[in-house]
């Protein structure tokens, strides 16, 4: 289960041998999604918000991009409160709370300009889609009508 | 077990014979025989750290090797281009050095994890040139989070692969980082561990902060503890996820506290939204930087250290929570495994319910919890600054003794 295995070359030795502990979890795991008391759909939801932060891969594809754009797209209001100053909470608190009405206005507006965005996104990427299909068809009739041509003026 | 992701790196040990020694490009690096007749001149070995910061594992790896260099004889300062207030008394600005503290009878150590201003000055020491690799997190990491702190890492690989043809000795503290330096061509590095005092751990914890903490404890929940910056390598919402898992499905009043300064605010925003859309807000604090008294604090009532970090270039928190006799369970990911060693439940999944299953495996095993904090306490001692000095002594002495 576990892997990497070595030694340091000067004397301390790092070996991990905690197989034992760690046999069988795959069974246990099973075991506890499969019993009706398992809080299947919160574990979904669970796992799902925890992906959308994992980090960025190398290179995004068209889908994957407008889904970060779906996810980016959400805004937070509820700004953090956190301060090492004594008093700039209470401070922040309050502001927070004089100002809740406006940034919400606001941040609807930008979250749904973005899910707007996303869906022009989305109809681009399927007439690229219906656009590539076209060329790639229109591509296979030429190369057909060119052997078909010199099929002919071979014959000829 | 199949994770969600897989590990970004790997934590076999590298080519022992890996550097560079046969094939020196002439006029890069010194022949060895020049180097040995110019190690036993040396008469100091200084110091360069990009930011030298209390409370930080570099900072004291730092000044535990200033003692080591002046135990040999020779003179040891530590220069810097950002010395935090706490540390001005104990090291020097950058300007100092460049000002002409080197001559070729002084080696300098550099030490490296990110970007350095003044990197073209650093090269053209004079005197003999040590690396000493802390490891430098992927960018990739950052990329989304933080840009310009993804921007930098990018910048301390550039000039970690600069330094290749000028060093003269190579350290690293895990093979997992001894193996990227390999890969630039670095001369064979030496794996040496990081160097902790461990005794600081054994000081009174805060007693406000203990008593609130165990109060908080007295309905027999368990209490996850994870220490370390708030750093999109150092994965918090994986462990958040795990967390909501096992308290739905094994203990409702379950609380984790994360302790450490925020790396990239950014992130530290995304985990309290996460915390607010999985309804743990309640359970779950964001200790931010704290006092040694109240980490100390953390640590005695903490029933579990669980780690899903997937990049370190060696993990000391793992280590501070094994001398507090915590138990750890650790996503067995780039240094992590070798700093664990057998002390340490490590996984090769980060899937939520999976370490759910895990922690509940080591808080509901009497058993097997004391076997994880007896071979932690091993592996502390394994790893104690009386075994590792004589690690670093030896690796610097492969220059001094030609």
């Amino acid at each position: 289960m576990a892997p990497g295995r070595g030694w340091y070359n000067i004397g301390v030795r790092i070996e991990q041998g905690n197989g034992q502990a760690t046999g069988g979890l795959e069974a246990a795991v099973a075991e506890l999604e499969a019993a009706p008391r398992f809080p299947a759909a919160y574990a979904a939801r669970v796992r799902a918000a925890v992906q959308r932060l994992d980090p960025l891969p190398p290179t995004l594809d068209v889908p994957g991009a407008l889904a970060l754009v779906t996810q980016e797209a959400r805004i937070d209001v509820d700004a953090p409160l956190r301060t090492r100053r004594r008093g700039a909470r209470a401070a922040k608190v309050v502001i927070k709370r004089m100002t809740a009405w406006y940034l919400k206005y606001l941040g609807d507006q930008v979250s749904d300009l973005g899910q707007a965005i996303v869906h022009l996104g989305e109809a681009l990427a399927e007439r690229v889609d219906g656009v590539r299909e076209e060329v790639d068809d229109l591509r296979d009739r030429v190369a057909r009508l060119e052997a078909q041509s010199r099929e002919r003026g071979d014959g000829a | 077990m199949t994770g969600r992701r897989g590990s970004r790196g790997s934590s076999s040990r590298p080519e022992r014979s890996g550097g560079r020694e046969a094939a020196n490009p002439p006029g890069s690096r010194d022949a060895p025989e020049e180097r040995a007749t110019r190690g036993k001149a040396l008469t100091a070995i200084h110091q360069f750290l990009p930011t030298f910061a209390d409370r930080d594992a570099i900072g004291s790896h730092v000044l535990e090797t200033q003692r080591l260099i002046r135990s040999l004889g020779l003179a040891s300062e530590i220069y810097s281009e950002d010395i935090h207030p706490e540390m001005r008394g104990k090291g020097h600005p950058f300007e100092a050095l460049a000002a002409g503290t080197g001559g070729n009878t002084a080696g300098l150590l550099y030490h490296a994890s990110t970007g350095c201003r003044n990197f073209d000055a650093l090269l053209a020491w004079e005197g003999p040139f040590f690396v000493d690799y802390h490891n430098i997190t992927d960018p990739a990491f950052f990329e989304r989070w933080s840009p310009g702190a993804s921007d930098n890492m990018r910048l301390a690989r550039r000039q970690l692969a600069q330094l290749a043809s000028r060093c003269d000795v190579a350290i690293a503290h895990s093979h997992f980082s001894a193996e990227e330096l390999a890969t630039l061509s670095f001369p064979a590095p030496r794996v040496v561990p990081i160097l902790l005092d461990f005794a600081h751990l054994d000081a009174a914890p805060d007693r406000r902060r203990l008593a609130r903490l165990k109060r908080a404890g007295q309905d027999g929940s368990a209490h996850w503890l994870y220490v370390g910056r708030v750093a999109p390598n150092k994965c918090h919402h994986d462990l958040i996820g795990a967390f909501a898992v096992y308290r739905a499905a094994f203990d409702p009043q379950a609380r984790l506290s994360l302790v450490g300064g925020a790396t990239s605010e950014s992130y530290w925003g995304a985990l309290e939204s996460l915390c607010r859309e999985l309804e743990l807000r309640a359970s779950v604090e964001l200790a931010d930087t704290i006092s040694p008294g109240d980490l100390l604090a953390y640590y005695r009532c903490a029933d579990l250290f669980v780690s899903m970090s997937e990049h370190e270039g060696f993990g000391v928190p793992l280590l501070e929570a094994m001398h507090a006799g915590v138990p750890v369970v650790a996503y067995a990911a780039s240094a992590v495994p070798e700093t664990a060693g057998d002390a340490a439940l490590l996984l090769d999944t980060k899937d939520p319910v999976a370490v759910a299953v895990a922690a509940r495996r080591v808080l509901g095993d009497p058993e097997l919890k004391a076997s994880l904090v007896k071979a932690g306490h091993g592996r502390v001692e394994e790893l104690s600054l009386a075994n590792t000095r004589w690690m670093m002594l030896d690796a610097l002495r492969q220059f001094l003794d030609g």
